[in-house]
């Protein structure tokens, strides 16, 4: 209230105010064309408001109904990744089953559970050990070939010496024509066949199995596809390169050899 | 002026209002009487009480003659809350002025009451100003400057001083 002004000024508007409000009141008691109009006016009217506060609401109901898409969204984003891991693993899986039921091996299945490179041997960790009835120099393999042998043996650990290790060997021969050699390996991503004699009947595309003159490979077993064949000027023996059967980069399941059925 | 002269004096105006005032129509044009003793009275009366007195005389006009229950008093309500505004400290009120003031003030209610009105119906602004605002405005100025010139002590103030306050 300003100063210098009483109640009374106030009240000839508030009575005012009081007698406008009944008569709309009574006015509005009313259904004649007038208030028709007048109900059908303030519709639209408040119809546009409605619209707007419609939007207004609608905004943040979308802030809130983002926030909730966003949440689905990641998690049906994680339960697609497991499941496509999981579709994955079961395809693995059942090519792992037809092998150790093909097979002529008693095999133990194992995880590998970590990669590791060394300055002196490459080798990986399977989650296998002693426990399980294996021991060293046990051979280990996938369905598509050779990945390589236990030399630590723990009791629910062991190391494997992979294929692409500078001191692995393995004897063995060109499936075709039966030639024979010492596979190796010196770096990068191939093998060599070493030891073979220069004109040797070897072709590029030939499968390299395992020869089972040794001790601890048994005969048979797919090491790689011959990509490169040269027979240089000086020496005795031919340069066959070989591409591993085995891919080491993706590899996470794998059987251990126990035996011989 | 007692209650009693302002409520017999009402309902004089009502009651010619209501039943004889087709005898002085003009092409269906009639003055509003009840507008005139509300409006003489705002120009003796405070502003509340103006208010009240145009309430109450628009709302028994509703009730007797309206074809919109409510819509009088609320005409006469603001017409009475208004003429306050046209109050002078003078006891009397010269002719020219009164004229003006009531037409202001009678001009502004026609407007309004009419625009009211003919909601929702197929009359035109244009038409409605001039063959109904118009002419009633000057019906009804025509009948309170003959209230002007028969009743002149109506018009005294009942406040002393003026009532602007």
């Amino acid at each position: 209230m300003k100063p210098g002004r009483n109640l009374i000024f106030y009240k000839d508007y508030l009575t005012l105010g009081a007698a406008l409000l009944i008569s709309i009141i009574l006015m509005a008691s009313n259904n004649n064309r007038q208030i028709e109009y007048v109900k059908l006016w303030l519709a639209n009217v408040l119809g546009v408001f409605q619209n707007e506060w419609s939007y207004v609401q609608l905004y943040f109901d979308l802030k809130e109904k983002n926030d909730l898409l966003r949440k689905e969204n990641m998690q049906l984003f994680l339960e697609n990744s497991a499941m496509q891991e999981m579709a994955l693993e079961n395809k693995r899986l059942k090519e792992l089953i037809g092998f150790n039921e093909k097979g002529n091996f008693q095999l133990k299945a194992t995880r590998v559970i970590a990669k590791q490179k060394k300055s002196f041997i490459n080798d990986v960790i399977l989650e296998i050990g002693f426990a399980d009835s294996v021991s060293r120099n046990m051979v280990v393999v996938v369905p598509t070939g050779l990945v390589g042998k236990l030399y630590q043996v723990g009791k629910s650990r062991s190391n494997c010496q992979i294929l692409l290790d500078q001191n692995f060997r393995v004897s063995a021969k060109i499936q075709r024509s039966r030639e024979k050699g010492i596979v190796g390996w010196k770096g990068g991503k191939f093998c060599l066949l070493n030891e073979v004699p220069k004109h040797s009947d070897v072709k590029i595309g030939d499968w390299v199995i395992t020869s089972g003159y040794g001790e601890i490979f048994p005969a048979g077993l797919r090491v790689g596809r011959v990509v490169g064949v040269t027979e240089p000027a000086r020496g005795l023996f031919m340069e066959i390169k070989i591409k591993p059967a085995v891919n080491f980069d993706i590899l996470e399941e794998v059987f251990v050899i126990t035996g011989i059925k | 002026m007692s209650i009693i002269k302002y409520v017999v004096i009402y309902f004089i105006l009502l009651f010619v209002e209501t039943n004889l005032l087709h005898l002085i129509s003009i092409k269906n044009i009639t003055p509003d009487l009840i507008l005139v003793y509300v409006l003489i009275f705002s120009l003796r009366e405070h502003k509340s009480k103006a208010a009240i007195i145009g309430f109450s005389a628009g709302l028994i006009q509703d009730v007797f003659t309206t074809k919109f229950f409510g819509l009088s008093a609320f005409m006469k309500s603001i017409a009475g809350f208004l003429g306050v505004f046209f109050q002078q400290k003078r006891n009397e009120y010269k002719l020219l002025y009164y004229s003006t003031a009531f037409l202001v003030l009678i001009f502004i209610h026609e407007l309004i009451y009419q625009l009211i009105y003919s909601l929702g119906g197929d009359i035109g602004f244009w038409n409605l100003l001039f063959y109904s605002i118009v002419p009633r405005t000057f019906y009804t100025l025509a009948m309170a400057v003959i209230f002007y010139f028969i009743f002149p002590p109506a018009l005294r103030r009942n406040i002393a001083g003026g009532a602007k306050e």
